[in-house]
């Protein structure tokens, strides 16, 4: 493991170091071949698993967490009656393993494990006790072993908050996912901070326009200035900064016309998030017809007399749904038109949109298929789905 | 109130709200064009251009939805409508 992380971790060498058995898989670590003793009184053995918590590359010992994952049977005392502290949960820890239980027993005296060495031998030793009781020879340290799965996860540094939540089968539902975002405006910017922490292969940003101040007072972070002085390209800029995190991100320095459609063909799923794209209905046409799934986003904002009010629209086109909805192309900027748009009001419109393709995913819960959401300023309400379903008046 | 607004003074005329202003309107139903000319009287639609009309607290149960072009809805007290042209990202 001379290139591991785990290599400065002193728990981790002194488990080794008193032969245990241990991998590294999904953000977890995982104690293989841990004694202890099903109902039926048979010894066999389980596996321990706890999220490990990361700073950039480096393993924080001990988390302050003293719950632990057991990947086995109910484990039970000598008498096969199951012991206090472990209870039936599913973690996920990859897509393909997931634990059966949540095993939450405090230590004594301070409340909190020291480090990750007393956690472990802490568990180790309430599971195999009883084991021990029905065989003295049965043993968690049958000589150390280190295994480290890669995770192959299109990440700059290890994705620790899947494995805090145990939702690495959820997140598997972004594998194999190719995105683009077309416009990296005070929108796209926004889209395009949610997407970059899933676990989508490629990110394809769409933008022939310069980033200026303007822009970074709509987008997410905060720009630097030295970076607003070198009037970098949208696209190019925002590839930059979101590629201190995902890895799969791509910057196209051209605004997407009737002319490149085919720059799109490679893409699973697209954000139209371009304001000015005269071609929007030619682009969004193309999609539709190569059965590639888009989510449209849109705003208007007015001011009415001393304070803003207006509209934001998110329109679904997924295959196999009719086109009834009102597209965000079916209208120009005219000379009435100033322009207004607000970093907050385009974060949620943002928002509003991911959350849709997350439900297009299956990743969110939905109760029915939607072309469109709509959030008024004036009433504070959403309205899901097409026309005039009367119940969402809220 | 203000009665500079009003298409009409008839006796069942109701207050409606478009773009957060008040006016008052005294048919029963409103058309498409009639709340976008409410909301823009200066500004017509360019060839093309659909503004996004929504709508909430009308009848059966405080209705909302959406108003789409050439459609009419019935108006009822302190109705509420949203016009505006979703171009913007």
């Amino acid at each position: 493991m001379s290139t591991s992380p785990f290599d400065r971790d002193p728990s981790t060498r002194r488990l080794l170091d008193e032969d245990y058995c241990l991998s590294f898989e999904g953000n977890h670590l995982i104690v293989e071949r841990v004694p202890y003793v099903t109902a039926a009184k048979a010894v066999t053995y389980g596996r321990l698993a706890l999220p490990v918590v990361f700073s950039g590359d480096i393993v924080q010992d001990g988390s302050g967490d003293h719950r632990i994952w057991f990947i086995g049977e109910q484990p039970c005392d000598q008498h096969g009656q199951p012991i206090p502290g472990p209870s039936p949960d599913g973690h996920a820890i990859t897509p393909e393993l997931s634990a059966s239980f949540m095993i939450s027993s405090k230590p004594k005296n301070a409340g909190v494990y020291a480090n990750t060495y007393d956690k472990i031998t802490s568990y180790v030793r309430i599971l195999s006790h009883p084991a021990k009781a029905l065989d003295p020879t049965v043993t968690a340290t049958l000589g150390a072993g280190w295994t480290e799965v890669p995770d192959d996860l299109p990440f700059v540094y290890p994705d620790t908050g899947t494995a805090r939540a145990g939702l690495a089968e959820m997140n598997a539902k972004f594998r194999g996912h190719r995105i683009g975002i077309i416009g990296l405006g005070g929108t796209g910017s926004f889209i395009l901070d949610q997407v970059s922490k899933t676990w989508v292969d490629t990110i394809e940003l769409f933008d022939g326009d310069v980033f200026d101040n303007h822009n970074a007072y709509r987008a997410p972070g905060a720009a630097d200035i030295e970076d607003l002085k070198l009037r970098p390209n949208k696209a190019e800029h925002f590839a930059r900064v979101y590629s201190h995190m995902h890895t799969g991100i791509t910057a196209h320095p051209d605004f997407i016309t009737a002319d490149n459609l085919e720059l799109l063909g490679n893409c699973t799923f697209v954000f139209m998030a371009a304001a000015d794209a005269d071609d929007k209905k030619a682009i969004l046409a193309w999609l539709y017809e190569r059965g590639i799934p888009a989510i449209e986003v849109g705003m208007g904002i007015r001011d009415e007399g001393g304070h803003l009010s207006g509209l934001l629209a998110v329109v679904n086109h997924f295959p196999g749904m009719s086109d009834g909805a009102i597209s965000t192309a079916t209208g120009r900027p005219d000379e009435y038109d100033r322009n207004i748009q607000t970093a907050d009001l385009n974060c949620l419109n943002a928002m509003l949109a991911v959350i849709n393709w997350k439900k297009y995913l299956t990743y969110y819960a939905a109760l029915e298929p939607v072309d469109e959401t709509v959030y008024r300023i004036f009433t504070g309400t959403i309205r899901n789905g097409n026309g005039d379903a009367g119940e969402d008046a809220a | 109130m203000s009665p500079g607004n009003s298409p009409g003074h008839g006796e069942h005329a109701v207050t409606i709200f478009v773009n957060t202003r008040e006016f008052h309107w005294d048919k029963k139903e409103i058309s498409y064009e009639e709340v976008y000319n409410l909301a823009f009287p200066n500004e017509p639609l360019n060839d093309g251009d659909v503004a996004r009309i929504e709508y909430s607290r009308g009848h059966n149960g405080g209705g909302a939805g959406s108003l789409q072009p050439g459609g009419t809805v019935k108006v009822k007290e302190n109705m509420v409508f949203d016009v505006y042209v979703t171009v913007r990202s």
